[in-house]
């Protein structure tokens, strides 16, 4: 089979209405395998419907879906461990049994279930939880619980729905480490998130939508470089207001305790740089100076909004 | 087979619930604890006598109320009647008083559990007064008056001069046996089967209002939880909803197969006793239905599955347990119309009505057990109604995976029709 050459997911000009809304419009995708590929927009952009055609529980109005090359269906779904955004197990049914259960159901034999199970409870320290009963767990363990369920089967692709939501710090590292192992197994991951910080820690590639249609596409470090080093870091103390009389500084936002000043695209030079410096030395205390790459969330805000103003243009 | 998972955990996490085990088990349990129970009170209540003293002014119509009660004591072990001791005390109309007082003591000290005084015009005047310390004893004063009428009736035929021998010929019971007469020619006692159908029929009901809710539930369930789109990202949602309602179903044969076994038990243990008591039991049993049994036992799951898809139905739609409750009231009433329509197809089993109502799917499983019970439907219509029934619930179950699928991500409000029939149009 072509499997591993072909890309994990491609979508191609989907779409997907509920009556008058339109969910999904003309979405392109191409995550390639191995890839931690984040898919990232607002609430309601339609991350949620997208994914849930790729795992094959709705069915595109128009367009095709592709899973290593296969049509999505249902044989598609034993390659993909998902976790839904809506969490949701069994609650009166014991752990360890459900998890086998989920494990079955994606074909994993019976004799290697438990095996499994037993291994993974361990590896997110609820070892000791595999006979409660689900509504016996707090929040955060029902999470991990559920992100079990998504790996437990060991298939080739991971799609993730918002899946640091509601974890507290060390779970969320706790995570984040085995999504790095998989990772490392080659497994590709679709991270699907409106947490930028996020995605910018662990995409190499990233799609962003908005309002069902996809406003950019690629890789993290391709879509920096296109704009450029366009931000200045500033920490400081002062009068905010004259960091925008700086020359060449298109704009400031202000977080209060540093800023980050976007520069017009001619005036992103050494030069140009050191002397917005010159300007704001004599006038604020400065602490931290840097020239970045936009963030993710900057990238983010700026298509969207160049994108969405002219909303009939795009559209 | 990812079916077979789903029907696996559906059947074991349903028949390890502390819920299922007390009610499969303590319900026949219980159910023996009564019969054990009423047996004992019966057993006792017969073996103790009411020690009676009769006082008989008449001077003649002891040895008559003697016979009479002494007879109906004998066979009181069969029938269930009173068991008398009779003692005559004798006294004379003058006496009365004071014999009276000595056997209100005696009452009063528990020798004696009641006296009788029958008066001198006994015959013309068809009374007699019974004292007893429980006047309440309702099933004593009943035998106790009825043996008197037929001593008093049996001294007043002598007294007319009909010979003893000729009373007890004279004394005997009188049978009405009914014959049905069919088109088919074929004469059977009719009574008896249609009991049976009716008891058939209503177990079907009892089971399918009891376990399609359960499957409503189970559905309702998946939603109100969310797992439902963990599951669906594993299984196609045709073999979940299957799956779920196998599993339901095969839970509640489970469970119906312990209380048949039971049943069945009882039953046996029932009629061994009525065979050791000398009653004949055979003659109150329908003759020969084993094709009724086997029409029962195909309707029975076509019609447990038809029920249980359309109740799985109502659970894909609803977002809780309350809507669930008032959604599936129509389901209810049309359940009810066909228990009622039944007792029409009991009554005319060969209207055109009848047969044609024996074909429509929701009323099938129990029109045509009906039919089968009381006339002689071909067999062609019987296994092309259960084909119809079994085909129904494929669809149903179909477009029950349908709505399944839209409807556990729409959590929002019940859908309207026309919303539904859109939902089958994205799915």
């Amino acid at each position: 089979m072509s499997a591993s050459s072909s890309p994990a997911i491609v979508c191609e000009a989907i779409h997907k209405s509920y009556g008058d809304v339109r969910a999904v419009e003309n979405l392109s995708l191409t995550v390639p395998t191995g890839a931690v590929y984040g898919f990232l927009g607002p609430n309601g952009s339609g991350k949620t419907t997208s994914i849930r055609m790729m795992v094959a529980i709705l069915l595109p109005d128009s367009g095709q879906i592709h899973i290593h090359g296969l049509p999505v269906g249902d044989h598609t779904k034993d390659q993909i461990g998902y976790l839904p955004e809506e969490r949701g197990l069994y609650q009166k049914m014991k752990v360890g049994e459900q998890l086998e259960f989920l494990a079955e159901l994606k074909r994993v034999p019976k004799s290697e279930a438990k095996g499994r199970v037993t291994r993974w409870l361990e590896r997110v320290e609820l070892g000791a939880w595999a006979d409660k009963k689900v509504n016996d767990l707090s929040k955060g363990m029902q999470q991990k619980i559920q992100f079990i369920a998504a790996v437990i089967a060991d298939p080739p692709i991971l799609i993730l729905d918002e899946f640091s939501s509601g974890l507290d710090p060390v779970n969320a590292n706790l995570l984040n480490d085995i999504l790095l192992e998989q990772r490392a197994k080659g497994k590709t991951i679709l991270l699907s998130t409106h947490r930028m910080e996020e995605a910018e820690r662990l995409c190499d590639h990233v799609c962003l939508i908005n309002k069902g249609h996809k406003v950019l596409d690629g890789r993290l470090s391709d879509l920096r470089a296109a704009t450029g080093k366009s931000t200045l870091r500033v920490d400081y103390t002062g009068d905010p207001a004259i960091l925008r009389q700086a020359p060449g500084v298109a704009s400031a936002e202000d977080f209060g305790n540093y800023a980050e000043l976007k520069l017009r695209p001619d005036a992103q030079s050494p030069q140009s740089v050191a002397e917005i410096m010159r300007f704001l030395a004599p006038r604020l205390v400065i602490t931290r100076f840097e020239q970045l790459e936009p963030s993710l969330n900057q990238i983010f805000l700026d298509t969207v909004a160049s994108t969405s103003v002219p909303a009939s243009a795009s559209a | 087979m990812k079916i077979l998972t789903v029907i696996k955990r559906e059947l074991l996490t349903r028949t390890r619930t502390k819920g299922f085990v007390f009610f499969t088990f303590g319900i026949p349990l219980l159910a023996a604890g009564f019969l054990f129970l009423e047996y004992q009170i019966v057993q006792a209540s017969q073996n103790v006598s009411s020690n009676i003293a009769v006082v008989d002014l008449s001077q003649s119509l002891y040895p008559e109320l003697n016979q009479v009660i002494t007879k109906s004591t004998a066979q009181a072990a069969t029938d269930g009647g009173s068991r008398f001791h009779l003692t005559q005390v004798e006294s004379t109309a003058a006496a009365l008083p004071q014999t009276e007082e000595s056997l209100r003591q005696r009452v009063l000290h528990k020798s004696l559990d009641g006296y009788l005084v029958i008066p001198a015009d006994v015959l013309t005047s068809r009374t007699a007064q019974y004292h007893a310390r429980n006047a309440a004893a309702f099933a004593v004063r009943a035998d106790l008056s009825s043996s008197l009428r037929q001593a008093v009736n049996r001294a007043r035929m002598l007294a007319a001069g009909i010979p003893t021998a000729q009373l007890d010929s004279m004394a005997g019971s009188f049978d009405l046996n009914q014959l049905k007469v069919s088109a088919t020619g074929d004469s059977r006692d009719n009574g008896q089967t249609a009991i049976l159908a009716i008891v058939l029929i209503s177990a079907l009901y009892l089971v399918m209002l009891l376990y399609g809710v359960v499957v409503m539930r189970a559905v309702t369930e998946e939603k109100t939880t969310r797992i439902s789109e963990v599951l669906l990202s594993a299984v196609d949602p045709f073999s979940l909803m299957l799956g779920k309602i196998l599993g339901v179903v095969a839970t509640a044969l489970v469970q119906l197969a312990v209380w048949g076994i039971c049943l069945g038990l009882f039953v046996a243990y029932g009629l061994t006793m009525l065979q050791a008591a000398g009653i004949n039991w055979t003659q109150y049993m329908p003759h020969d239905a084993s094709w009724l049994y086997v029409c029962f036992l195909l309707f029975f799951i076509a019609g447990f599955l038809l029920y249980a898809s359309i109740y799985a139905a109502i659970g894909s739609v609803v977002s809780s347990e309350q809507e669930a409750q008032q959604t599936q009231l129509p389901l209810t009433i049309v359940l009810m119309v066909g228990y009622y329509l039944a007792f029409y197809v009991m009554a005319n089993p060969t209207t055109w009505l009848s047969v044609v109502l024996s074909f429509v799917p929701f009323f099938a499983p129990v029109l045509m057990v009906t039919r089968v019970a009381v006339s002689n439907p071909p067999v062609w219509q019987v296994l092309a109604s259960f084909a119809l029934c079994l085909a129904t619930f494929w669809l149903c179950t179909k477009i029950t995976a349908k709505i399944y699928r839209v409807g556990i991500l729409m959590t929002g409000k019940r859908p309207t029709l026309p919303e539904l029939l859109r939902w089958l149009k994205y799915a």
